[in-house]
């Protein structure tokens, strides 16, 4: 090989080298000018940063409140069965009431401590109907043993409503039912509560706090993942079981059932589906109880590629959800099990499922599932 | 309570492959069995011992698990199931096996080409394939779905930094395409063979650090080896005996492969390609755009090559008094299985007509089932993916081109 020809290689060479790097310096001039707007809220979004202010000021504080509202709760019931009376009855129930309220902004989370052995708590402490007879059964049965049991729908936060509001009796049949059976029973109820949420809370408060923020990334089973897929069965449980099966609107059922609302007895339900959304607004826009604006999914979707126009749509259907959540007759949704506006709400939480459900996981990249199709 | 129960016999209902709707998941027991046989006959393959029958066995076995459910469709299986299929007609036993130590089969030393052939032609038409689908708007231009998927990966250690910067997406975008479209000749010389062949690995290496494909890249990392020559792969026999001093047959019958290649083998081998050629052009005899419609888009090797997902609420009303009442997927399906629903039509058909029997099995007499079916395809606003007017019932899946499919609507929001 002469002089001349390696000369020409090398200039082939270095040729082929400037085209590559003015075509790859256009490239990425081109994209840092169209990613300005980008660059400014902070370009690369910071996982970590979100999943601390979730834990920190959005799960950890929820579960607290509802761990005070439920130890409340055991110390009214103690006093109740102590000295049962109507006043006590009604305390009770007060605390009951605010129990059952913070219960619906918990009720997403759970992942993690907040999943029992029989599954998400509130599959498990938080379902309704209250299957009265099996209730009645095992108040009467000395062998019972609850944490035994499997059936679900003898336990939990509308066990306890079932007896101390109890359909068609009056405040003083209630309290002179309360036989010691019956007392023992609502103790035994409200103290698998109380150890849950103690429980529930001091294990985000240990060591699954951390485990929780240093899972960062997005493949099934990271925090960000497991987060995500409670949270949008979380809300479809709103809509499927707490509007559309009492009213009737799932397909094969003839007519609304107005026993099958979320807290039939105390007639709340109305109050627990504000507070319910409430809670999937906070968990989507990333706002704590209090009101205090934090890293969510909403701030997420801003750097994100098709992510601002799926923020300023699942904004707005919000918004309408809201409205038609307000337009709900006032008074107990059992009287109401038929009137069209929870037909109307239902379609709108209908609209946003798929806001929810398909499109913010497939913006964020978070996979649902450990399989995987070509798809996708 | 593992992916076995929860894939396959668990579900209440599983989604056919077209003309496959007879095969069913037996119990549980009998799946379990179907595996370890599956697992014995793989490893009587590589040992070379009754050659013969457990390849015919591993490909049944394979192939029976991969149409069960259609949900679980991918390509790589598809890929197995071919290569499975080749193996049982190729002499594979013939030299270095457990069939001839123990005189099962005669030794050889040659084979004819066409049974390497095979294996370079299948493996040729899946990346040659794989890289002309790259070949589009959304992933060169666009570099999606790419440019969601890798900001996704920020926090895989060493490599995760990359997918802050926006020209990572592109330069991925590109590089995927022409690996997939070129490797094949780069392994074909032998001038070239080494370098494309440290390509592959690395391509392989990232892809499988970065998306859940399971086995399929260790699969290809070895299943190119086939390109290197004989005297590499006698090195590797070589090595091998020594090692487990499997005892140096120095085999006298250097007699070419005495299978007499049935005419029609030929004819089968010939028809085998070109049907695989064809096969994944046939989206172009639908109109409409092939990623939103999915007609002609399985067995193509469009692999990774969208971000796609739905949300599919079905209705079913009762004609004989007109209530109408919604579903609830997650009672039928499960959560991979809905997934996948309810972005493919044909699935949502099923699913459809799988509604359609058990409301009439619950004693309503003419259920009509219709879909809202809100999908998003690489990020783009969601959109109905089928008309939701349509009695799904009256519908029947063909190769007819599906007119109750709503046309994709490219949107002119700049993303």
């Amino acid at each position: 090989m002469n002089f001349n020809t390696l000369l020409g290689k090398t200039k082939n060479l270095k040729a082929l080298f400037l085209t590559v790097l003015i075509v790859g310096f256009t490239l990425s001039s081109c994209n840092n000018k169209s990613n300005k707007k980008d660059d400014d809220n902070s370009d690369n979004f910071d996982r970590a940063a979100m999943l601390t202010d979730v834990a920190d000021l959005l799960i950890i504080p929820n579960f607290e409140t509802l761990q005070t509202e439920v130890n409340d709760l055991k110390t009214a019931i103690e006093t109740f069965n102590t000295t049962s009376n109507e006043a006590n009855l009604i305390a009770t129930r007060e605390a009951w009431v605010d129990a059952a309220m913070a219960h619906q902004h918990c009720s997403a989370f759970g992942f993690g401590p907040g999943k029992l052995l029989l599954g998400p708590y509130a599959s498990v402490l938080g379902v309704f109907p209250v299957n009265e007879s099996a209730v009645e059964a095992n108040i009467v049965d000395d062998s019972f043993d609850l944490p035994n049991s499997f059936s679900k729908d003898i336990r939990g936060f509308y066990a306890i409503e079932y007896l101390i509001y109890r359909e068609g009796l009056s405040d003083a049949d209630i309290v002179s039912s309360f036989d010691a059976d019956r007392k023992a029973y609502l103790l035994l109820i409200v103290n698998e509560l109380k150890s849950t949420f103690d429980n529930i809370v001091a294990e985000w408060n240990g060591s699954y706090r951390a485990d929780f923020i240093a899972s960062t990334g997005t493949s099934a089973g990271s925090s960000l993942s497991l987060y995500y897929n409670d949270f949008v069965k979380d809300y479809e449980n709103l809509k499927n079981f707490k509007l559309e099966l009492p009213a009737g609107l799932t397909a094969g059922f003839e007519t609304p059932d107005p026993t099958l609302v979320e807290a039939y007895y105390s007639g709340i339900s109305r109050d627990l589906i504000v507070e319910h959304f409430k809670s999937c607004t906070n968990i989507w826009s990333g706002t704590s109880k209090d009101g205090t604006n934090i890293q969510g999914f909403e701030e997420y979707l801003a750097v994100l590629v098709g992510g601002p126009e799926l923020a300023t749509q699942t904004n707005t259907t919000i918004t309408q959800i809201e409205d038609l959540i307000n337009a709900l007759p006032a008074g107990k949704l059992s009287d109401n099990i038929a009137d069209p506006a929870i037909e109307t709400l239902r379609d709108k939480l209908q609209d946003n499922t798929a806001n929810f459900k398909s499109s913010l996981s497939s913006i964020l990249g978070i996979s649902i599932t450990y399989s995987s199709g070509d798809g996708d | 309570m593992g992916w076995l129960e929860n894939q396959l016999t668990d579900p209440i209902l599983h989604f056919s492959y077209y003309g496959f709707d007879w095969i069913k998941p037996i119990s549980e027991t009998g799946m379990y069995m179907i595996f370890i046989i599956m697992m014995i006959a793989s490893i009587f393959i590589s040992l070379g011992f009754v050659y013969r029958i457990s390849t015919i066995v591993f490909f049944l076995c394979f192939t029976y698990i991969e149409l069960i459910d259609i949900t679980y469709y991918l390509n790589h299986y598809y890929f197995v199931s071919l290569v499975a299929l080749m193996l049982i007609f190729v002499p594979a036993n013939k030299h270095f096996s457990l069939d001839v130590k123990l005189g099962l089969t005669q030794s050889i030393d040659k084979i004819p080409s066409w049974c390497i052939g095979v294996f370079k032609w299948q493996i040729a038409i899946v990346y040659i394939y794989a890289g002309l689908a790259k070949m589009n708007y959304a992933w060169l231009i666009e570099a999606l779905p790419l440019r969601i998927w890798l900001p996704a990966q920020s926090e895989l250690p060493i490599i995760g930094f990359m997918f802050e910067y926006d020209i990572i997406p592109y330069l991925f975008s590109w590089a995927g395409m022409l690996f997939d479209t070129f490797i094949i000749f780069g392994l074909m010389y032998k001038k070239t063979r080494l370098i494309s062949y440290l390509c592959v690995v690395f391509f392989h290496s990232i892809t499988g650090i970065l998306f859940q494909i399971g086995v399929f890249p260790i699969v290809m990392m070895f299943g190119v080896l086939i390109f290197f020559s004989d005297e590499f792969h006698q090195k590797i026999i070589v090595g091998l005996r020594k090692l487990i001093g499997f005892g140096m047959l120095s085999s006298k019958n250097t007699d070419l492969y005495s299978y007499k290649t049935p005419k029609f083998f030929k004819t089968a081998v010939f028809l085998f390609f070109v049907f695989q050629i064809l096969f994944p052009w046939r989206f172009m005899l639908y109109s409409g755009n092939l990623f939103w419609t999915e007609q002609g888009y399985r067995f193509g090797w469009r692999v990774m090559l969208m971000e796609k997902a739905g949300t599919a609420t079905f209705f079913v009303k009762d004609g004989e008094n007109g209530r109408e009442g919604s579903v609830i997927n997650h009672q039928f399906l499960n959560m991979h299985q809905e997934k996948q629903m309810a972005m493919q039509p044909d699935l949502i058909l099923q699913f459809a007509h799988y509604l359609e029997e058990h409301f009439k099995e619950k004693g309503m007499k003419d259920p009509k089932v219709r879909v809202e079916a809100w999908v998003t395809l690489n990020g783009k606003p969601a959109q109905l993916l089928i008309d939701p007017s349509v009695d799904l019932t009256e519908k029947k899946d063909t190769w007819r081109s599906k007119d109750w499919i709503l046309p994709f609507k490219a949107s002119n929001a700049k993303i």
